[in-house]
């Protein structure tokens, strides 16, 4: 079915309808009597839901549109070694339980850390040697500056440094048993479910992976390039990517280029506290392309489900199922 | 105005009634309104002679008035879940392929609404990405609510039209 062949068929005075109830019902506050209004309306013929779910649709897509704001980022500054709440570790019940078996990794993870952040946030620090860093969510990072050292270790998620130019040591990033270090200009490292990702922004970046002193197990990044490694394994070898669509996050956004839909949904997943669960394989494999907003991950999770015919359930905090 | 025996009892017990609301409603700005609209209550009540106790009376009219709060806040949630199932519910005329903006259209959205008065965009974009109702840009611009209704309806009008010509 073409988009024209549908539109002729929607009178444009009930389009234009549609358009003024889609305003009305978003301005929040609307009455008992203007609600049986809109549904007097909507009922009265196909024609009239056909163009109320269409101008509802593109309400729904308008979720991407830049909002002119540099990213939400800097939230906060990350906070130096906080000392783990009794209250945040003491959960009871089972759901809390359960909650809590999948959060202990991440607990373990954010006490050797020196900078995290939680679900959905983003924050920037300056290290002690002047270089920037911006971490992604989820994300967790330690660092060593001693005696002219510049190792930072990339314990989880994702980061991307610009880096100060310095005549001692490289600026060096390790993550799952592999090395990313410059001298200058941005890059980003990303580790994810066992696998790094580093992407050059401006200026290069070698990679070091796997058995030390092979040559085979460094590779250079251009910018505008980006090599991946799994854990203790040698890096690709690189290749060109669009930046805007790979650090898009930095700008708060998440965009995807004919992904996967299980893959956008993990990747969305990311940026929302509870843990992802399917209890269906019954979506197709038709790919994604879309742009969403971070800071909305649960209604991009949801629209996204929707897409696939699939239902959303969540417990606040705890867990999404999709089923 | 002549301070009437009812309303000199609330304002003896006021500092009770506003725990007792406040405990009721969990919230100390609106106990504040609800012993606001209490108070402007008594103050209408002609004939308090025939009134036996009026501490009791003043008490009572409170605890009505946050049962009433409560109801009201009832409604408008029921209101608030049915608008978001309306609006959020999926779309089973439409296939799923198309429920996602292609980079380019956002691409051009962006465009249309850089394109746009300064004013307009801004108000659009409180509501529809940050969520803030009509009612409240109204209150932080200092418009009324229906220039913001203006403001955001030709928006929509614009970025409808472009999809439409882009389709």
């Amino acid at each position: 079915m073409g988009k024209g062949q549908e539109r002729s068929e929607i009178d444009r005075g009930v389009a234009l309808d549609a358009r003024d109830w889609i305003v009305r019902l978003t301005a929040g506050n609307l009455s008992r009597q203007e609600l049986e209004r809109f549904r007097a309306w909507q009922a009265q013929s196909p024609e009239h839901a056909r163009a109320f779910a269409r101008e509802k649709q593109f309400w729904q897509l308008l979720q991407g549109v830049n909002d002119g704001n540099p990213p939400a980022a800097p939230v906060a500054v990350p906070t130096l070694r906080r000392p783990v709440s009794r209250r945040s570790l003491l959960v009871g019940g089972a759901l809390a339980a359960s909650a809590a078996a999948v959060a202990a990794p991440r607990v373990i993870t954010w006490m050797r850390s020196d900078f995290t952040t939680g679900s959905g946030e983003q924050a920037t620090a300056t290290l002690p040697d002047g270089s920037t860093m911006l971490l992604n969510t989820n994300s967790s990072v330690a660092i060593d500056f001693r005696a002219g050292r510049r190792l930072v270790s990339l314990l989880a998620g994702e980061a991307e440094f610009a880096v100060k130019p310095a005549a001692g040591a490289p600026f060096s990033v390790s993550a799952l048993g592999g090395s990313s270090d410059a001298n200058g200009g941005a890059y980003a490292v990303r580790s994810i479910a066992g696998e790094v990702t580093v992407t050059a922004s401006t200026g290069t970046v070698s990679v070091t992976g796997g058995e030390a002193g092979a040559a085979a197990n460094m590779v250079s990044l251009a910018p505008g390039q980006q090599t991946r490694y799994l854990s203790g394994g040698a890096p690709r070898s690189a290749s060109d990517v669009d930046l805007d669509t790979e650090l898009a996050w930095r700008a708060g956004r998440v965009v995807f280029d004919a992904r996967p839909f299980s893959s956008a949904v993990a990747e969305l997943g990311r940026y929302v506290s509870e843990r992802l669960v399917f209890t269906t394989h019954a979506h197709d494999a038709s790919p994604i392309t879309a742009v969403f907003l971070t800071r909305d991950a649960h209604a991009a999770i949801e629209a996204l489900a929707h897409t696939q015919g699939l239902s959303v359930r969540r417990v606040p905090g705890v867990v999404i199922v999709i089923s | 105005m002549e301070l009437t025996r009812l309303l000199q009892s609330f304002a003896s017990l006021r500092p009770r009634i506003e725990a007792l609301t406040r405990g009721r409603v969990g919230c100390s700005a609106t106990a504040e309104d609800i012993l606001q609209d209490t108070w402007v209550r008594l103050s209408n009540v002609r004939h308090d002679d025939a009134i036996d106790n009026h501490a009791a009376f003043a008490m009572r009219a409170a605890k009505n008035a946050a049962i009433g709060h409560f109801r009201k806040q009832q409604r408008r949630n029921e209101i608030d879940a049915e608008v978001n199932d309306l609006l959020w519910q999926s779309v089973d005329e439409i296939s799923p392929e198309r429920i996602v903006m292609g980079r380019d259209m956002l691409r051009a959205v962006d465009a249309a609404l850089q394109d746009m008065p300064e004013r307009s965009r801004r108000i659009f974009l409180m509501n529809r990405i940050n969520g803030v109702s009509h009612r409240e840009i109204a209150r932080q611009i200092g418009i009324s609510e229906e220039a913001v209704y203006y403001h955001i309806r030709r928006v929509v009008e614009r970025l409808a039209e472009l999809r439409d010509s882009q389709a």
